[in-house]
């Protein structure tokens, strides 16, 4: 039949020299006996309008192109009375709420009748990789919230997690959206077999009904459109078709000309059913398919593997946002519980908005211009300026609360002569402190009082690092006692420093930390006294004496060349395995291969590796190696001004070594090159494997020998042995660990679309840990408390305490391999919300404690409003939690 | 030849031929035309079409390849 069609046409095209209305109609005619069957498949023509919520542009051209493309659709809805429209990102809505409301009452309308999708399961389309486990929880929980009560939608209405252009998506996407109700996927990029139409499983078992687009997420209507749709309907078994399209990335949406095309082509008796559709509907119908779905597991990976490290400030202040959000929630849920304090959940919001508009897939992985970072990095600070000040606000409010009458060698006066009041304000709070809380002294007299809080799982038997302002005594004469009198070990980190007309001395403490909980400790000063620090700080004798430079505590001793300060060995005294034994630990100047273009999104091919520890100008500044915290200061210069101003620190009692890192990278990309710098670690050991910190989870990946992502660390899996060792960094993701070695990208002069990205003083954190074995909960575990310090909050003057509190406090403890990934209070009532997850393949009992006893206990979720009660007795909880599943825990007290 | 080909190579001198033509509306659109009802796309389209679904049908994919 469509031979004859063909021959037909044939003959009267050479005859004609066109093909004629008339050609056609006899062709048509020809194939009318398919037309019943043609139509037996039907597409869903959904349109949509892709924004890019700054991306070459700033947020006045995006407020811009949504408000247009908005207005745009609404007025083709006004023509075609049967065009539907879906739009995505809650951002995008709130946009319209704040700067068209008129168009927001319109969208309503059109909600009302079915016409409107609203496909924002999130804040924005983010990047999938790169974002922490509680961002990825936050991205639906603000997003659907924020809808519900804008537009009165359901959670069922926003059961679409929909990710067109995002550059890669972690394995454990899908146990996290369907924590959060969501059911289906919309994705384009990530994976390159076949399966169009699939189940997305998660390690822990979570599905969601995933479909990745054949074509592309910003389609136009042309006439061969629709060619494929029964080869491609038939790999998943179904006669249902997605046909995305409209004008997209700079927004925009369908056209006319689209809407004409389709209308006309619907009217074509050998085309398929062709109808104005939503994702709702037509995932509605995917469903029924569910169990012929093939099945997909794993991430969706690697897309634009220079997105892991481009934009290294952008990387920073995203990693920097989700460390203090979550500090600062956790210590305002302890002043909410042990003081009453009131909740602050919408200033939080508020932050967390901030961040996870950041997370936007071409911000986050820095593919966008100068102009988008600005606006990000403002964002940035106000998310900032909330989590500190309330992180200071609580401590506050638990310091006013806590009776220090009963702590020996402490004594309650405020000297007349006091002028310390006011010291510290806004002490390390900026880039240079690691946005750190405040650490303001409020009280001038001889005897202190610190109260230092503990923002981890684990209780922290380590060096705590107290800021003491204006203290008249002697510094070797300073004495640190807990709160029962018993003395703990100090030693003197900096002494009297000028600070804003202001004197501050930094002390090493060694202090008992419960977890989620505070320990306090007392300064005093000793009558007499020898001196109880080492404090060679200053000495120039280091510097010139010979050999080795040996930082060693009771758990591992470091080993570094006094020349090039690289890392010559590096053994656990626990196990004796030595994980280093050639040079490591240095820094190293890359040349990418810069001619393929996209430098933000693509790594180019080394061209060039240059062991800077070896090549620079090396400079040993100062080195540490007595006392609680030991330490070395060193600086590499190299090409164009170009520094490295390095601190390496081990703490008495850690199995970890954190490098410090100041960075300037005065390196120009260009086609000609692309310089970028790493950190490498060569092992001693063969590794068949290396194991990644991912959303909720780990991921293990081969030797891979281009970068990967990952949240915080790589952690090598040995051939033989359990031994191992770890590399974490506080805000870098870019792996690329193969031959035995760990590398990690910690800044790329990428030169498009940002000509200079790098061109600032950039400062990350990094550490190496030794390590017994490779369970997964144990590198959490590590990384937590290199993440997430001890917070110091000076005690208040007396007549602010009101003494109900005892100077050791705990909110709860918990027993149990599992990973707390947020404690905070509930959106919508006061307790205590706890999120953890289960990065095992074996299920985990846990047990969690709380100092008050429990009223009520429920699991909940993402969107805290499922409530299945669970058994407690007294206060205390325990269950069973699935392997890498993610719970949410609301309790009532 | 298969029967695709054929549609395949009369598409193909369908558009040379109409590179020497002055009057493209006419004969066979371009998108910058939007005349998908001009007999040429819509034929080719549908005829694409049908020979899609008699592959699938016949399970005679591999001839798309």
């Amino acid at each position: 039949m469509i031979e004859k069609a063909v021959d037909l046409l044939r003959a009267r095209y050479e005859q004609d020299g066109a093909i004629t209305f008339a050609a056609a109609e006899e062709a048509e005619a020809v194939l009318m006996p398919l037309s019943e069957e043609a139509k037996s498949y039907h597409v869903h023509c959904v349109a949509h309008a892709h924004i890019d919520m700054n991306w070459m542009w700033g947020y006045a051209e995006t407020s811009n192109i949504v408000v247009d493309t908005v207005r745009t659709m609404l007025q083709l809805m006004r023509e075609y009375p049967t065009f539907t429209f879906s739009q995505s990102q809650a951002a995008v809505y709130e946009i319209l709420e704040k700067y068209a409301p008129d168009l927001l009452d319109e969208v309503r309308v059109r909600l009302k009748e079915g016409r409107w999708e609203v496909t924002a399961a999130t804040w924005v389309e983010a990047d999938k990789n790169l974002p922490g486990s509680e961002s990825f929880a936050r991205q639906f929980l603000y997003a659907k919230r924020y809808l519900k009560e804008l537009l009165g939608l359901t959670s069922d209405d926003l059961s679409l997690d929909f990710e067109p252009d995002t550059f890669g998506h972690a394995a454990t996407v899908p146990a996290s959206a369907v924590d959060a109700g969501v059911r289906y996927y919309y994705y384009n990029r990530g994976m390159t077999t076949p399966e169009f139409a699939h189940r997305w499983r998660s390690p822990g078992g979570a599905e969601l009904i995933a479909w990745r687009d054949p074509h592309s997420y910003g389609s136009i209507i042309e006439y061969n459109l629709f060619s494929m749709v029964p080869r491609h309907c038939q790999m998943y078994g179904a006669k249902d078709y997605l046909a995305v399209y409209g004008v997209s990335d700079h927004g925009g949406g369908p056209t006319r000309r689209d809407l004409n095309r389709l209308r006309e082509m619907a009217s074509w008796p050998i085309m398929p059913h062709i109808f104005f559709s939503t994702y709702k509907r037509f995932f509605s119908v995917l469903e029924a398919y569910r169990d012929s779905l093939p099945v997909v597991e794993g991430e969706m990976n690697y897309i634009f593997t220079g997105c892991y490290t481009s934009q290294t400030r952008l990387k920073a202040a995203n990693k920097l946002s989700e460390t203090r959000l979550y500090e600062s929630e956790w210590l305002s849920a302890a002043a909410h519980r042990m003081t009453g304090k009131a909740r602050r959940n919408k200033m939080y919001e508020e932050a967390w908005r901030n961040t996870l508009f950041n997370q936007f897939h071409d911000i986050l992985p820095g593919s966008c211009t100068a102009e988008s970072r600005d606006f990000a990095m403002g964002g940035f600070q106000k998310s900032m300026a909330a989590a500190n000040v309330e992180s200071g606000n609580s401590m506050r409010a638990i310091a006013d609360a806590i009776d220090l009458s009963g702590c020996p060698y402490y004594v309650d006066e405020l000297d007349p002569a006091d002028w310390s009041g006011g010291a510290g304000v806004g002490f390390a709070s900026g880039i240079s402190g690691g946005y750190g809380a405040p650490q303001v002294g409020f009280d001038g007299s001889r005897t202190r009082a610190f109260h230092v809080f503990n923002p981890t799982s684990a209780d922290y038997d380590g060096v705590v690092s107290v800021t003491v302002w204006d203290w008249k005594g002697a510094s070797s004469r300073a004495r640190f006692t807990d709160s029962k009198g018993n003395e703990l070990s100090a030693s003197l980190l900096k002494d009297d420093t000028l600070y804003w007309r202001h004197r501050y001395k930094i002390f090493a403490v060694k202090m008992h930390l419960p977890a989620f909980g505070y320990a306090t400790c007392i300064l005093s000063e000793r009558e007499s006294g020898l001196p109880p620090y080492a404090h060679n700080w200053s000495t120039r004798a280091h510097v010139f004496a010979e050999g080795d430079i040996i930082l060693e505590n009771s758990l591992v001793k470091a080993v570094f060349d006094r020349t090039t300060l690289e890392l010559l060995s590096f053994t656990d005294k626990r196990t004796g395995k030595v994980s280093v034994n050639k040079p490591a630990a240095f820094f190293e100047l890359i040349m990418e291969d810069g001619r393929r273009g996209m430098s933000s999104w693509q790594v180019g091919s080394f061209q060039s590796r240059e062991n800077l520890n070896q090549s620079g100008k090396v400079a040993l500044i100062a080195a540490q190696t007595g006392g609680l915290r030991q330490q070395i200061l060193y600086s590499i210069a190299f090409d164009q001004g170009s520094q490295i101003a390095v601190t390496v620190i081990l703490d008495d009692n850690s199995d970890t070594l954190v490098y410090e890192v100041k960075a300037q990278l005065n390196l120009r990309g260009s086609s000609a090159g692309i310089p970028r710098l790493n950190f490498t670690l060569p092992l001693s050991f063969a590794a068949s494997g290396y194991r990644y910190d991912l959303p909720f989870g780990v991921i293990d990946r081969p030797a891979l020998n281009h970068d990967v992502p990952a949240n915080s660390f790589a952690a090598a899996l040995p051939d033989e042995g359990a031994e191992s060792i770890m590399l974490s960094a506080d805000c870098k993701h870019g792996f690329r660990c193969c031959n035995n070695k760990l590398s990690l990208a910690l800044m790329r002069a990428s030169f498009e679309p940002d000509s200079q990205p790098e061109n600032v003083e950039h400062h990350f954190r990094l550490a190496i840990t030794a390590l017994p074995d490779t369970d997964a909960c144990r590198l959490y575990h590590c990384v937590e408390h290199f993440i997430y310090r001890p917070l110091v909050c000076a005690a208040s003057p007396s007549d602010r305490r009101s003494g109900k509190l005892s100077p050791e406090g705990q909110l709860f403890e918990l027993d149990g391999k599992l990973i707390v990934s947020s404690v905070k209070c509930p959106e919508d009532s006061d307790g205590l919300l706890i999120r953890l997850f289960n990065p095992d393949k074996e299920a985990a009992l846990c047990t969690l404690r709380f100092t008050d006893p429990v009223k009520t206990a429920a699991l909940t979720d993402t969107m805290e409003e499922k409530f299945e009660p669970i058994p407690f007795t007294g206060n205390q909880i325990s269950m069973s939690v699935e392997p890498h599943g993610i719970i949410t825990l609301k309790i009532g007290f | 030849m298969t029967l695709y080909d054929k549609i395949n190579s009369f598409q193909t001198e369908a558009d040379e031929m109409l590179k020497n033509v002055s009057d493209v509306r006419a004969l066979r659109p371009t998108p910058a035309a939007q005349e998908l009802s001009a007999p040429a796309a819509r034929i080719l389209s549908e005829l694409n079409y049908a020979m899609n679904l008699s592959a699938v049908k016949k399970r005679m994919l591999r001839c798309f390849d």
